[in-house]
């Protein structure tokens, strides 16, 4: 089932560009700059990302989590947004082809993993993202643990931008029926 | 060598005489019924050497593990032996005779004849190589015998080094010294001497003050003191080789005269392409010393699952693209081009494995000659998924794959019955999977940690362990990855796309350390290595060891050794002895035995004192020591009772100083 579902969070083209979507791109601005994060913020600072393990990059990442009514199944669109913080590109490192993850966790324990049966390439790689750029990624998630069994009750669901080193969003409480 | 008289001069079983009765040796023709896989087929004759060809009967005949016996017309056959590397010994020995080796280089399925010759016995002699044995004691020695790469920052470019050939003078030459009671054997072989110039082995007590009026009074100057006890000299232009030979063999303290050998270049092939002398990759491993043996061919199939690639880049435009296949989202099953507009991984890792060489253009690919067959399992941009891999391994077997490489990864906590299924399935057809171990730091990922699968580290050109690279138990090998944390220039060059347009660039991660292991697997092929379990043990056992000695986490078996892998230089088959310093004595030659996966040579009956130790592997497979061959030495100090450890690393001998070169071939030709 998972499977399935991994099919839907590798196509984020598949999200309309309707009114849910800028809902919530707007909620991850607002969490970035709630967070004094956002881009024009910093003003006199000078950040550059090193780019090479070790160091975090010069980046804010965010985590938005929103139910999609998409029928009878549950459907829950994740977005992870990142943004260079400081006035210069951010050079942002990644030891793979994979760029982001996100987990649902319930009771301290891993019940699902965007990641998981997913193959990338072994080539580190660099990202130049340019000052105030937001950078998003997306998956959708059908309440399910990994053996394909309905979620019920609260989880936590976590965001990672799985740079060298990870950068790790503040997790979201989601209370499922 | 011509061994000269001499009151303290002792005699050992020599490694001549494996050279000079490999030129003895007829290898001919075929007969009887064909050997089974993996064997080869001897038969032979054995005859009295110098009295009309007689036959020998009776003579004990050993190869490998098998022995026969030689009939009343001296004929024998062993018509099923194991082929147990690219070199074997054939011993034969007969009351009355002094026994006798003949090197051959069998082949599975090759049917071999040959005739070995063995001299009658003298007076005196021993019977086993006319030598007196040595003088025995208690000491031991257990050489650690290893292979090594050229030293990291060797260009290919300067990668060559010089052949030293043989004595090769004439029969007659030597009926006159045995006449003069000047030597008791004199080896031939067929290569050229540089007139007017001899090796010269003194004993421990030579009077040193007095050499060069020894010198003058043989007519002779010294060139170069090779070392210790081993002088180059020469005689003035005009003089008599014979007459100078003659007087230098009757000098007191004289062990023994060598004709210095001919140099030459060896032939290490050097493309043309104008970054070839930027991809320090390759010599790292020995690729270029590989090639003097196998540049590929195209009837090996070389299955890259990955993005997909640019065929139409300029270094890959010559090259033999094969029917692909596309298993990852968004394109038809039959377009395996990359998507990619900017960083095209695929292009990468067949650039490595694959691009055109010799075209004055770009790059060498490790295959000059080699078919991609492109399965797409992923998307530059997104990645794939298991179930895409296991797809396109079956694909990939099912059409003609021999070699599979996959730089890619997934979490090897993420157990997938249907992938595991599919790499048992291309195991169990013969063919070779390869991955990338992951840049995690970590614990080595999947594939590469399936046992089925070839786990590839990466190191940097320092052969260092790459910052990146993960490890443990699974880990086989590692191979050339790059480093670009201080400079991009340290990174592995290969063909890349940015932009839209074909570029070149560098790059790090073990993506790019499994398609040197993959290219090198490919040249094996080509070189007649195709079974899947040989050359798997051919690359840990070839491996140079880096890290903790043998086995170990961080480095699995070591780097990588094409030269060595093509070549089947196991160290199992080196020849390994021990020579007193003053080398009046030679232990030895035995071979090293598998230990722990480490070979390990012990040399027994070792008088105490400072010795040097010496070993050789005929890669190049003439029976002569030179150019393409393994060889080292080592200098130790045997106790008087017990066991001495010495490490004995192998190098290839164009790589190795002139006057290591020069003295092993003086202890080898012993």
């Amino acid at each position: 089932m998972w499977r399935n579902h991994t099919v839907r969070a590798r196509r984020p083209a598949a999200l309309r560009w309707d009114w849910r979507l800028l809902f919530i791109l707007g909620g991850v601005g607002a969490l970035m700059t709630g967070a004094g994060m956002g881009a024009g913020k910093g003003a006199g600072e000078t950040v550059t990302g090193p780019g090479w393990p070790g160091t975090a990059p010069p980046v804010a990442v965010a985590l938005s989590v929103e139910p999609l009514a998409t029928g009878d199944e549950p459907r829950y669109l994740f977005v992870l947004g990142a943004m260079a913080t400081g006035e210069e590109t951010a050079v942002v490192t990644f030891r793979n082809g994979q760029t982001y993850d996100f987990v649902v966790v319930q009771d301290g324990e891993e019940i699902w993993r965007w990641s998981q049966g997913r193959v990338f390439h072994q080539a580190i790689q660099q990202r130049r993202w340019p000052p105030g750029e937001l950078v998003i990624f997306t998956a959708v998630w059908d309440g399910r643990d990994a053996a394909g069994r309905p979620v019920t009750g609260t989880v936590e669901v976590h965001g990672t931008l799985t740079s060298d080193p990870p950068l790790a969003a503040e997790a979201v409480t989601l209370r499922l029926p | 060598m011509r061994d000269v008289p001499n009151a303290q001069r002792t005699r050992r079983r020599p490694l001549a005489g494996i050279a000079l009765l490999l030129l003895a040796a007829v290898l001919a023709g075929c007969f009887g019924s064909r050997p089974g896989a993996g064997t080869f087929g001897l038969q032979g004759v054995v005859v009295a050497d110098g009295a009309g060809d007689a036959p020998i009967a009776g003579a004990v005949v050993r190869v490998g593990d098998l022995e026969t016996i030689s009939g009343d017309d001296g004929a024998f056959s062993l018509p099923q032996v194991p082929v147990d590397g690219a070199t074997m010994t054939v011993t034969a020995v007969a009351p009355g005779y002094r026994s006798a080796t003949v090197l051959i280089q069998p082949a599975p399925g090759q049917q071999l004849f040959i005739t070995v010759r063995l001299l009658p016995l003298e007076d005196g002699d021993d019977g086993g190589s006319g030598d007196a044995p040595p003088p025995m004691g208690n000491g031991a020695v257990e050489a650690l015998v290893r292979l090594v790469n050229a030293p990291s920052g060797t260009s290919a470019a300067g990668a060559a080094g010089a052949r030293p050939a043989s004595i090769g003078s004439a029969g007659r030459l030597e009926e006159e010294l045995r006449a003069a009671g000047a030597s008791r054997s004199v080896v031939r072989t067929a290569a050229a001497t540089v007139p007017g110039q001899w090796i010269v082995q003194m004993n421990a007590d030579y009077p040193v003050q007095a050499v060069q009026d020894m010198w003058a009074a043989a007519g002779v100057h010294v060139l170069e003191r090779l070392a210790d006890n081993f002088y180059l000299v020469a005689a003035p232009e005009g003089a008599s080789p014979l007459e100078t030979e003659l007087r230098l063999a009757q000098l007191p303290n004289v062990v023994s005269v060598e004709p210095n050998r001919q140099v030459y270049p060896v032939a290490v092939p050097t493309p043309n392409d104008p970054y070839f002398d930027q991809q320090w990759s390759l010599p790292l491993i020995s690729i270029p010393y590989a090639w003097g043996v196998t540049t590929g061919s195209r009837d090996v199939v070389v299955a890259v699952l990955d993005t997909g690639l640019l065929p139409q880049h300029p270094d890959l435009a010559g090259v033999n693209i094969v029917h692909g296949r596309n298993f990852a989202s968004g394109q038809s099953a039959t377009n395996y081009t990359d998507d990619a507009t900017d960083v095209s991984h695929g292009t990468m890792v067949a650039g490595i494995i694959a691009a055109a060489a010799n075209n004055a253009r770009g790059i060498a690919g490790i295959n000059w000659n080699v078919s991609i067959m492109p399965v797409r399992v992923m998307s530059s941009r997104s990645g794939g998924t298991v179930a895409a891999v296991g797809q396109g391994i079956r694909w990939a077997v099912d059409n003609g794959a021999h070699v599979i490489n996959m730089s890619l990864a997934w979490d090897a906590a993420y157990n997938d019955t249907f992938v595991n299924q599919q790499i048992e399935y291309a195991a169990s057809r013969g063919v070779v999977l390869v991955a990338g171990a992951g840049n995690d730091s970590g614990r080595v990922t999947m594939p590469a940690s399936h046992p089925d699968v070839i786990a590839v580290g990466a190191v940097d050109r320092h052969k260092q362990a790459a910052w990146y690279s993960n490890y443990g138990p699974e880990l086989d090998l590692v191979a050339p990855g790059g480093d670009t944390r201080r400079s991009r220039l340290d990174g592995v060059l290969s063909t890349n796309l940015t932009s839209g347009s074909a570029v070149y660039s560098y790059q790090q991660g073990t993506s790019f350390a499994a398609p040197h292991v993959t290219g090198i697997v490919a040249l094996m092929y080509s070189a007649g290595i195709t079974d899947a379990q040989e050359i798997r043990d051919l690359l840990r056992y070839t491996a140079e060891d880096l890290g903790a000695p043998g086995f170990d986490h961080r480095y699995g078996w070591g780097l990588v050794n094409a030269y060595a892998a093509v070549t089947r230089s196991d160290p199992i088959h080196a020849l390994v002895g021990v020579a007193a310093a003053d080398g009046s004595h030679v232990w030895g030659p035995v071979h090293p035995q598998r230990q722990g996966g480490q070979a390990v040579a012990r040399v027994e009956g070792l008088v105490p004192g400072r010795h040097t130790v010496f070993g050789w592997i005929d890669a190049y497979p003439d029976g002569l020591m030179g150019p393409g061959d393994f060889a080292g030495l080592a200098e130790v100090a045997v106790p008087e009772d017990g066991t001495v450890s010495v490490d004995l690393p192998l190098a290839i001998w164009d790589t190795l100083p002139a006057a290591d070169q020069s003295r092993l071939a003086a202890l080898i030709h012993r």
